[in-house]
């Protein structure tokens, strides 16, 4: 069935350097990455990029085709931004025309850019959360957040809702492909069928889902009030984070790595004083 | 109808770490009529298994087909290839199948297997209705009642009849017991044996309870990790691998199991019985000898 074929957000089991890694600083360096791909301007630097990525694809031993498994549900909205932007561009060499619309050098060049971006920015958030288990996650994240919890953000909270909404959803799917096939031996048609009879076979679907989501949701707040859950003030750890050697490590190649993208991104700057000049007069 | 399972094989998530043979070369036959238990801890296989059996999942080798009574052979699930032909003649009630349940009406819910069959309305509550009544619920009663504000035990027999209304020629029946008190239990299971009685059906039961499957089952397929480990009679079961289905953490039935103390402690019996009052003649036999 489709539903267990997501891989976004799914956890893949595993031993290595990058599995290890503290997830405050696995969660630090994904957003390092994160934002340099919106730093690169040029091919040229998203060769910098790829090669970053494939280290810690190899590092990490998770096998190409279970990350890449994880563009499948997105490939529709890459597809939908290339055709976008390489209809929309105007600017530069005209290639083909067709009435008002116009393929241009520019167009195909910022198409192929933003859908390497796009690509580039899923495979960087998917191998944070394919290498951290949920629970290593949002306990980086409250960590992360709790400073701001003097000003008033309920970081444990949120930490917390974070935490269940991860837990739950493989546990829902199993429920929903559990009432599908119920829903399926009962003679229901989930597959075929114009947008309106697809909508209705949903219902048979949705309401038993929703029924069992409440259920689940009441036994567990009960459960956690049977164990005196009260909030987050005062709460120790099983597991306290420790930052070892191989954090500093991975927090030096991050660093070096982004301030690499920045550099190239004025690369022409340091060794073209014209443009220097042009660049400080602009501003 | 019969149904035949041949040499299948269903692997979960092949290629990944969390690869897992959930069925492994599994061969062997339903025969039409039959009351057929498949017992087996929890992760065996049964589920899957009996899941093949209704058309619901592809096979990752192997195949199952149903020989009608001229012959005619049908493929049920092979790899590659998911029938819907034959979800109509099999009829399957999941575990807790009162989750199922979606419909503003008791009698709308069961109407709505019918429904996906395309039969006309008047046929629909017709079907419904005996449903209704083959598991003992008054549809004149609860017919128009929600099915949220029905007992647990009452949900559950809705939702069979919501298979029952399908008039499959053979009906599984995973766990159907499965969180009930005692009495929800005896209740459904002398339900499954009546309906097999009234409509002559043939019945699978996926169950891990011994003594239910001593009771009422002509043949016990016991599951261990994915494999068939043993198919016979129950007394041919429970009787003659006695040691191997303790080994694999199975119980054995209370009749034998107590026959077998006596036996120990030196009371001349025979252990070969597994219905209670067989067994107690057994005792009383026993006990006049000595």
């Amino acid at each position: 069935m489709a539903v267990r074929d997501i891989t976004l957000g799914q956890y893949y089991p595993g031993e290595s350097c990058i599995h290890r890694l503290d997830p405050r600083v696995k969660i630090i360096c994904t957003l390092i990455y994160l934002i340099s791909l919106f730093v690169v301007q040029s091919f040229t630097v998203f060769g910098l990029c790829i090669v970053m990525l494939a280290i810690v694809i190899i590092l990490s031993r998770i096998p190409f085709r279970f990350i890449s498994k994880g563009l499948k549900p997105i490939m529709l909205l890459i597809v939908f931004t290339m055709i976008i932007n390489l209809l929309f561009t105007t600017t530069g060499d005209i290639l083909a025309q067709l009435g008002p619309v116009k393929i241009t050098r520019d167009g195909i060049y910022r198409a192929c850019f933003m859908g390497l971006r796009l690509v580039l920015l899923i495979f960087g958030s998917s191998l944070l959360t394919l290498t951290t288990k949920p629970i290593e996650l949002t306990d980086g994240l409250e960590k992360l957040l709790a400073p701001l919890a003097k000003i008033g953000l309920p970081a444990h909270e949120l930490a917390m809702m974070m935490t269940i909404a991860l837990r739950f959803i493989p546990t829902l799917l199993d429920e929903t492909d559990k009432i599908m096939k119920a829903q399926t031996a009962r003679g229901a048609d989930f597959e075929n069928g114009s947008i309106k009879e697809k909508a209705k076979a949903l219902v048979p679907l949705l309401v038993p889902l929703f029924v069992s989501a409440f259920r689940i949701a009441g036994d567990l707040a009960m459960a956690m009030e049977a164990r005196c859950y009260h909030g987050g003030a005062g709460r120790t750890r099983m597991h306290q984070m420790k930052m070892a050697k191989g954090d500093a490590i991975a927090f030096a190649v991050i660093i070096v790595y982004f301030a690499l993208v920045i550099l190239s991104r004025n690369l022409s700057l340091l060794i073209d004083p014209q443009a220097a000049r042009a660049f400080l007069l602009s501003l | 109808m019969q149904i035949k399972v041949e040499n299948l094989t269903k692997v979960f998530n092949p290629g990944l770490p969390y690869e897992t043979k959930a069925v492994d070369k599994v061969t062997f036959t339903v025969e039409s009529g039959e009351f057929l238990a498949i017992i087996g801890h929890t992760g065996s296989g049964k589920t899957t298994l009996v899941q093949h059996i209704a058309g619901l999942l592809e096979p990752s080798e192997g195949r199952i087909v149903s020989v009608a009574d001229d012959g005619t052979e049908t493929v049920i699930s092979q790899k590659g290839k998911e029938s819907t032909l034959v979800r109509r003649k099999v009829g399957i009630v999941f575990q807790y199948p009162e989750y199922q349940l979606f419909e503003e009406t008791v009698i709308k819910d069961v109407c709505f297997g019918p429904k996906n069959q395309g039969l006309s309305e008047e046929e629909q509550i017709e079907r419904a209705k005996e449903a209704l009544k083959l598991v003992n619920i008054d549809p004149d009663v609860k017919g128009e009642v929600s099915p949220f504000e029905l007992s647990g035990g009452q949900k559950r027999r809705v939702a069979i009849a919501g298979v029952l209304a399908m008039r499959p020629e053979i009906l599984i029946l995973d766990e159907p017991t499965a969180g009930l008190d005692p009495k929800g239990h005896d209740d459904i299971l002398e339900m499954i044996r009546r309906i097999r009685r009234e409509v002559n059906m043939t019945i699978i039961l996926v169950s891990h309870n011994m003594d239910d499957v001593a009771e009422y089952a002509d043949r016990v397929l016991v599951m261990n990790r994915g494999a068939l480990m043993f198919l016979g009679t129950p007394k041919e079961v429970y009787c003659e691998h006695e040691t191997e289905l303790r080994e694999i953490g199975l119980d054995i039935p209370s009749c034998p199991s107590f026959l077998w103390m006596l036996k120990e402690r030196g009371l001349n019996v025979d252990d070969n019985k597994l219905h209670f009052e067989e067994t107690a003649q057994e005792i009383i036999r026993a006990l006049k000898e000595r």
